[in-house]
């Protein structure tokens, strides 16, 4: 085969690769009218209940498993990660726009690892979407909420509502997923996060306190 | 006239000074009591426990509990398997720490980490009541209702930054440790209570896998 036409195959393919990563969510789908310009996520929001969670999580081949907790406060969440034994990995003071550190184990404590794990959990704990538009999908209603420069889309069940994914997207692709999983609509059993650009996991299961 | 006395009665038993429920032991008694303690330590060879895990954070609700089983096999085997509400198991051996999460198995040396190190020394010392180092903690002991409590300072820095203070119960009679509460801070601590407790039988070194 001629040289040119193996670069311009190599070429072709690279860009299709390119385009079907940097696809919207909702290319193709058809847009309808917004029916609540807010949608509030039920999961985290009863300041009686206490979420307790098995979690896992796995970055860059290393895993780290303990318990996840949170709590709904007035203006947040407290939300804190121990080991199987009880000693705490992680607490902090979780707000929509800030965060305080009450207590962090060394290994944990990186810039960049502390502020990815913090945007994570304030997008699964979040209340309120602010509704900018809406597509119908086959199984799915899709709402599109902005969320500072990126665009978070929220996948509801089309038979009860419920929130069953979010898809966290830059101008050009998705970049992290969030799948729950909830057999009513305020506690969600199994949370799942991926990560697509880097090397992070975390699945949370429902811890039953005896 | 009856009524009032009755009042009376009730406000004078009220403002009645509480009686203590620990009492510090004299210098004389806690010389004793870490005597006995250590006594019975050195004859363990084995312990073979079923345990309940309280961990208490003052924000929620109810205390997270975890149950299982734990083995220990002198001089430093130490197996703590969790079986409600989730399958975990930890084994200590050879410098290395075994784990099995819901079947996933891991592995890694007690050395690479240092908080590992002190943790594993911490829990061996705890189960076997073998703690009673004057040059790692700063110790004062107390006469209970039911239990011999020893607290426990630690004085190394890094052990320092995870736990404030460890509480040792000890069975009047027989002098082995009932109940571990590992205090992080005024508000967190983890209790695990001991029951059932098999001293000295035979404990194969095939249990003390994950």
């Amino acid at each position: 085969m001629p040289k040119s036409t193996m670069r311009f195959l190599s070429i072709s393919v690279l860009f299709a690769l390119v385009a079907a990563c940097g696809s919207s969510p909702v290319k193709g789908l058809a847009e309808t009218t917004v029916e609540t310009p807010v949608f509030r996520s039920t999961y985290f929001d009863d300041p009686a209940a206490d979420y307790v969670y098995k979690a896992n999580v796995t970055v860059y081949g290393h895993e780290l498993s303990g318990i996840f907790v949170a709590k709904k406060k007035d203006d947040g969440h407290r939300v804190v990660l121990t080991t199987e034994f009880g000693n705490k990995l992680i607490d902090i003071d979780l707000k929509e726009t800030d965060y305080t550190v009450n207590a962090i184990v060394d290994e944990l404590d990186r810039k960049i690892l502390l502020e990815t794990l913090v945007a994570d959990f304030r997008l699964m704990l979040r209340k309120e979407h602010h509704i900018a538009a809406q597509f119908d999908a086959p199984q799915a209603k899709i709402l599109k909420a902005t969320d500072g420069k990126k665009v978070n889309y929220l996948y509801l069940s089309t038979i009860d509502g419920k929130l069953l994914q979010i898809k966290h997207a830059g101008k050009r692709k998705e970049t992290i997923t969030f799948r729950f999983h909830a057999e009513n609509p305020t506690f969600a059993e199994d949370i799942f996060i991926e990560h697509h650009d880097i090397k992070l996991k975390m699945v949370f299961k429902q811890l039953k306190n005896q | 006239m009856k009524i009032k006395t009755i009042l009376f009665a009730f406000l004078a038993m009220i403002c009645l000074p509480v009686v203590a429920q620990e009492q510090k032991m004299t210098e004389a008694e806690a010389a004793s009591f870490r005597q006995s303690v250590n006594v019975v330590s050195k004859k363990i060879t084995s312990l073979a426990t079923d345990f309940t895990q309280f961990k208490h954070m003052d924000f929620l609700t109810k205390d997270i509990e975890t149950s299982g089983k734990m083995f220990f096999k002198e001089p430093d085997k130490l197996l703590w398997q969790y079986k409600k509400p989730y399958n975990y198991t930890i084994v200590f051996k050879n410098g290395k720490i075994l784990i099995n999460d819901e079947g996933k198995k891991s592995a890694m040396d007690v050395g690479s980490s240092k908080i590992f190190a002190k943790l594993n020394k911490l829990i061996v010392g705890s189960v076997s009541g073998n703690l009673f180092d004057d040059k790692e903690f700063a110790i004062t002991c107390y006469k209970g209702k039911d239990f011999n409590i020893a607290k426990l300072i630690p004085k190394d820095a890094t052990l320092k930054k995870y736990l404030k203070q460890i509480e040792l119960h000890f069975d009047k009679q027989e002098h082995t440790v009932s109940q571990v509460r590992l205090v992080e801070s005024a508000e967190d601590y983890t209790k695990i209570v001991f029951k059932n407790k098999v001293l000295n039988a035979k404990v194969d070194d095939a249990v003390f896998v994950n």
